[in-house]
């Protein structure tokens, strides 16, 4: 019988080691295949990828995420300096200075603009207008809102923000005075007691110095307190991610093959060890960046990122062998679905400790930084005390003792450690509850049914929310994550009265109500194709468009997230019982937002989710997920606009994007599970967003390279530009269509006989004549009711009569025609309706018109669709807008 | 029933099947044999709609199984490799599930589980979550997920494979009666004594080109002469020489 020869442990280490790290490799560069040339011979090898830009989103990523993790970091430091390392000094002014104690509102006060001192008719006399009160104080107290203009104070007028406050501080704390308010039109008498202004917010009679550095170190000795404590947490929650991972509760395979070598299980797992503690992306992350910016402060500058590298192995060394200890022990003794739940709170308990550790660095009143000064002295003792030490070390010879010192520590620990893996395994590894609990549940759950039966649901529906019971990660992941990432950032970094304050304004509880629907939906409608899985190839199998199987989830993620939402709205309103149309107005706009963003969120999921990959962690593509935060976080500043006209554009841009990046991932899917083939190039909606956005930028930059620093821009000027710009961009597009053989790119005409060229005309005239009988009438009314001071104070001079003729009789029909029918609403026809499409293409091209012409011009770009449905060439939609243009102008001009 | 024109599918430089071109009668059952990778997987992924091809095209009852894939899988039950299912979803649950997504009322798609369940001796495991089934019982629960609609053709890779000498038996006794009934069976395998049992008819791929076609005997006489199904088979899919070496000049 022959044997193989038996290797040392070292050798079987290192070809451990080094298969895992060229798995590692292999799957880092498997991101950056593009650089690669095609394979010359025709031997198979990995087949690349269909996303092309997916290396360049990546190391975008990459870099935003050191980024934005040394700059948290620095933060912290700047903040544990600010509020530890320096103490406060009394300077010349005592209190006693601060004259007698004057009365104090509680309210943020504003001037009045131009256009609301004229609005309130009162001629000279102004005002100063509420922007918010404090909650509590006397303003608050005596129902002072928002918006409210005090236009005086017992019996004397106020002029300006300034004059109220000069007035309320003459008072004496405790007076009783009388607000004159202007609210809605209406005159308000509101009696009040003022109080005594809250200390703190005083005019600063105190100064920050900074203390002196601790005896044999760089920093001052609070700050070594406080940053010991940030490394303890960096490294809880480290551990805590890890043993969050999805991998522990699959069964390892590797380790399962590795067993099978004739080595002993003890090398295996010190290599396993090593090579966590080696390759460990999550670990650096999170740590690295903090040390970095302990050693820099400490003076160590530009070999700070060296030292701290250094110190990170050290102790992501003693973190993996606790992990590794925890993660065998729990494999060892519990069974999939037990270990499954304890993971899912230790997910929640891991981003927990992520957001403490990050709070210093996000708000100066971090809970960490209040218990800083509690650190045990003990810890100076063990690795995360001498990390600090080593780092902020004032003399070489005493970092290096304490760095040695940290290095024998982590020796110990890791010696001790794999004593005791080693016990863990004296009986093998495989555990003795191998499998999902399922019998167990026993006999038909025939109470479930029922109740899913009596929801009007779909299969799928009603399997998705099965699902949700039973698998209690995904629950706290999609249901219970985003409560608590939410609650964390509002209680973490805001402790104490601001939550009150949050709560008391409509804007914020519009925004948390969005943010909580919008972070729900990433755990959910972000997620619809992914968490289908290794098990997609069922959903083919059906007689069911993967699309309308998506749109039933999207459906019900939507739903789901509303009550979310809706919750969110109905605490807000309980807490602050008053209500207005602008409460009503932002409620409406985060009831639009949530579908609309449940339609980003699986649109984006559908591009996020890569099923073809093996590993699971890449079966998501993280850029996609940072888009949507992106474009959930630009829809708040919908919340937060200032004008109905900005909002209302906000929306409708969303609203059509989420439209364009559904069409496109409708295209996408049937393509899904081929590793190759790519959907052919079609005219699609996002083209016309492109293009739409292209000519604005340009029109843009055009006015201003023409304009030439002049304020106001002359008429041959603005057509130019326009004119330019249209072109550029028509031929732009008209090349990508070429390059990417696009089907189905509109036509100003093509071969068409004689006939349809006057039809076009015809249909053209009649349209754009209605389209301008109902801007006629339109003018007249707002004329009447003069709702928009469009007073037109310069007239235009027969010079530049002309340039305007010709840019919103020719120009304009030319190039919006062809960007906004041609490519917005023919690509939007594509996959809806005529009644959709007409009205969501009109909406866009009413919302980049001026606030004026919004409600004329989307009744043109009806009658211009219309037209062009009819046709089927962009000739008649153009004489549609050029009737029309012409009629407006020149009834305007006339008049 | 089952046409293939010209059907190709590329990888990259990597050709997986080339310009296939066959067709299936309704009523046979046709063995897709052929090595390991030889193009068999992504023939059957084709004809699902899972791949999109790379020049020609499939079509079952002459709907294209591109273009117009969801009146396809009407009349298709499909059996993957290795067919992977949902966590946290019992045997029964998931083949009521593929029932209603048929659009079966959910007593006739319980009553059709049930009556699956039965015939593929798959009872026992009922009410267990998928993910804890053997190998062998994975399969046989895609075998009734499968049939759950009683399909007219049905599309099954490696059917037999990873299934005990008693489970294979009674899943070719399954395929058998389905094929009485009327059935179209496209199956894919390697295991060349069930092709030779079940098979009307045959044909041999071989990195990617269709090799050899016919029914059993007519092979057997015209390659190698009265030899056996094995003899055909290694006959026609010898590796060329200069080609598998794959020379680096």
């Amino acid at each position: 019988m022959s044997a193989s020869t038996p290797i040392s442990a070292a050798r079987a280490a290192r070809l451990i080691l080094r298969l895992r790290l060229a798995r590692f490799f292999n799957q880092v560069a498997s991101g950056f295949q593009r650089f690669r040339r095609e394979p010359v011979s025709g031997k198979r090898t990995a087949t690349p990828g269909k996303n092309k830009l997916g290396w360049f989103v990546g190391g975008l990523v990459a870099l935003s995420m050191i980024f934005s993790f040394t700059n948290i970091a620095r933060q912290a430091m700047a903040n544990l300096q600010e509020r530890l390392g320096s103490t406060t000094v009394t300077v010349a002014k005592s209190p006693a200075d601060a004259g007698p104690p004057q009365g104090w509102l509680g309210a943020q006060l504003a001037n009045l603009t131009k256009e609301e001192a004229q609005a309130l008719g009162r001629g000279e006399v102004q005002g100063a207008k509420v922007t918010g009160t404090v909650a509590a104080s006397p303003a608050a107290k005596a129902g002072l809102q928002r918006d409210d203009i005090i236009i005086g104070v017992d019996r004397q007028d106020i002029a300006s923000a300034r004059d109220l406050i000069r007035l309320v501080a003459s008072q004496a704390p405790g007076a009783s005075v009388e607000l004159i308010v202007m609210r809605s039109g209406k005159k308000l008498r509101l009696p009040v007691l003022l109080a005594a202004r809250p200390t703190g917010a005083v005019t600063p009679q105190h100064k920050r110095v900074p203390l002196p550095a601790a005896p044999g170190y760089a920093l001052p000795w609070q700050v070594l307190q406080g940053s010991l404590l940030e490394a303890c947490v960096l490294m809880a929650a480290t551990l805590l991610m890890l043993l969050a991972s999805r991998e522990i509760a699959q069964p390892d395979w590797d380790v399962e093959w590795l067993v099978t070598f004739p080595v002993p299980l003890t090398t295996l797992l010190g290599v396993r060890i090593l090579e966590r503690t080696l390759v460990n992306p999550a670990g650096f992350f999170i740590l690295w960046p903090f040390l970095s910016v302990v050693a820099w402060e400490a003076g160590h500058r530009f070999a700070a990122p060296l030292l701290g590298l250094a110190v990170a192995f050290a102790l992501l060394g003693i973190l993996t062998t606790i992990w590794t200890i925890c993660d065998t022990g729990l494999r060892l003794n519990l069974s999939p679905p037990k270990l499954r739940n304890l993971q899912a709170l230790l997910s929640i308990v891991a981003v927990g400790s992520l957001y403490l550790a990050m709070s210093p660095g996000i708000a100066a009143d971090s809970y960490l930084l209040r218990w800083a000064p509690e650190v045990p002295s003990l810890l100076l003792w063990l690795p995360p005390g001498l990390a600090i030490r080593a780092l902020a070390a004032a003399a070489p010879l005493e970092a290096g003792l304490a760095l040695l010192a940290l290095m024998l520590e982590a020796l110990i620990g890791v010696a001790l450690g794999f004593a005791i893996l080693a016990y863990q395994v004296r009986s093998g590894v495989v555990s003795v509850a191998g499998r999902e609990s399922g019998r167990a549940i026993g006999k038909r759950p025939l109470g479930t049914r029922a109740a899913t039966r009596r929801l009007p649901l779909s299969p799928i529906q009603a399997r998705e929310l099965k699902l949700l019971a039973r698998d209690r990660t995904f629950l706290v992941q999609t249901l219970v994550l985003p409560i608590i990432i939410i609650g964390a950032q509002v209680l973490l970094n805001t402790p104490g009265r601001t939550f009150a304050v949050g709560l008391g304004s409509p804007e914020h509880v519009a925004a948390a109500a969005f943010a909580v629907a919008a972070y729900t939906l990433m755990f959910s409608a972000f997620q619809t194709l992914n968490s289908e899985g290794q098990a997609l190839w069922i959903l083919y199998t059906l007689p069911r468009s993967l699309e309308a199987i998506l749109r039933e989830k999207a459906l019900l993620w939507g739903i789901v997230c509303l009550a979310y939402a809706i919750a969110v709205i109905a605490l807000g309103l309980a807490w602050n019982r008053t209500f207005s149309v602008q409460q009503l107005e932002l409620i409406t706009i985060v009831l639009l937002g949530v579908p609309i963003f449940a339609v980003i969120g699986t649109a984006l999921g559908v591009f996020a989710c890569d099923p073809l990959a093996q590993l699971v962690q890449r079966r998501v593509r993280p850029s996609y997920l940072y888009l949507y935060m992106l474009l959930a976080s630009l829809y708040v500043v919908a919340i937060y606009a200032s004008s109905i006209w900005q909002r209302a554009g906000l929306i409708v841009l969303t609203g059509l994007l989420s439209l364009a990046l559904w069409q496109k991932a409708r295209d996408h899917l049937p393509y899904l599970l081929d590793p190759d083939a790519s959907p052919p190039a079609r005219v699609s909606v996002a083209d016309g967003l492109i293009a739409a956005l292209l000519f604005f930028v340009l029109q843009a930059l055009i006015a201003l390279a023409l304009s030439s620093g002049e304020p106001k821009l002359t008429g041959r000027a603005t057509t130019i530009a326009f004119a330019v710009a249209g072109a550029m961009t028509y031929a732009c597009v008209r090349f990508a269509y070429w390059r990417l053989k696009t089907e189905g790119v509109p036509r100003l005409l093509g071969a068409a006989p004689k006939s349809t060229l006057v039809s076009a005309i015809a249909w053209g005239v009649v349209g754009g004549s209605l389209a301008a009988a109902a801007g006629f009438v339109y003018l007249n009314l707002i004329a009447q009711t003069q709702l928009f001071e469009t007073a037109r104070e310069s007239t235009f001079g027969r010079d530049e009569l002309a340039w305007l003729a010709l840019l919103t009789v020719c120009a304009a029909p030319i190039f919006e025609e062809f960007i906004f029918r041609g490519l917005i609403f023919g690509g939007l026809r594509r996959s809806l309706g005529l009644g959709a499409s007409v009205l969501a293409s009109a909406a866009i091209f009413a919302i980049v018109h001026p606030a004026a012409s919004v409600i004329p011009v989307f009744g043109l770009g009806i009658g211009a669709a219309l037209v062009y449905e009819r046709t089927r060439f962009l000739l008649g939609p153009m004489v549609v807008h050029g009737v029309y243009n012409a009629a407006i102008v020149g009834y305007q001009a006339l008049s | 029933m089952i046409r293939f024109e010209g059907l190709s599918k590329q990888y990259g430089s990597f050709v997986a099947v080339r310009s296939l071109d066959l067709s299936v009668q309704q009523g046979e059952v046709f063995g897709f044999l052929g090595p390991n990778g030889a193009g068999k997987t992504t023939t059957i992924r084709m004809l699902m709609g899972i791949l999109v091809p790379s020049a020609g095209h499939a079509s079952i009852a002459g709907l294209d199984c591109q273009r117009e894939r969801i009146a396809v899988k009407r009349r298709v039950g499909y059996l993957p490799d290795a067919p992977i299912f949902y966590d946290f979803l019992r045997g029964r649950e998931i083949l009521q599930f593929v029932g209603e997504m048929h659009g079966q009322s959910p007593a006739t798609a319980s009553a059709n589980a049930a009556r699956l369940l039965e015939e593929l001796a798959l009872v026992d495991a009922a009410e267990e979550y998928a993910i804890n089934y053997s190998t062998g019982m994975k399969k046989k629960l895609g075998l009734a997920a499968a049939l759950m609609h009683d399909p007219a053709v049905l599309i099954l890779d490696e059917p037999t494979n990873g299934l005990d000498p008693r489970a294979a038996r009674e899943v070719q006794d399954r395929l058998r009666r389905s094929s009485a009934e009327g059935k179209t069976i496209f199956l894919s395998t390697h295991l060349l004594d069930m092709a030779e049992r079940l098979c009307s008819r045959v044909g041999i791929i071989h990195q990617g080109e269709l090799v050899a076609e016919g029914a059993l005997p007519e092979l057997r006489a015209r390659i190698v002469s009265g030899g056996s199904l094995e003899e055909v088979f290694l006959k026609v899919t010898q590796p060329e020489d200069g080609v598998a070496a794959g020379g680096s000049a």
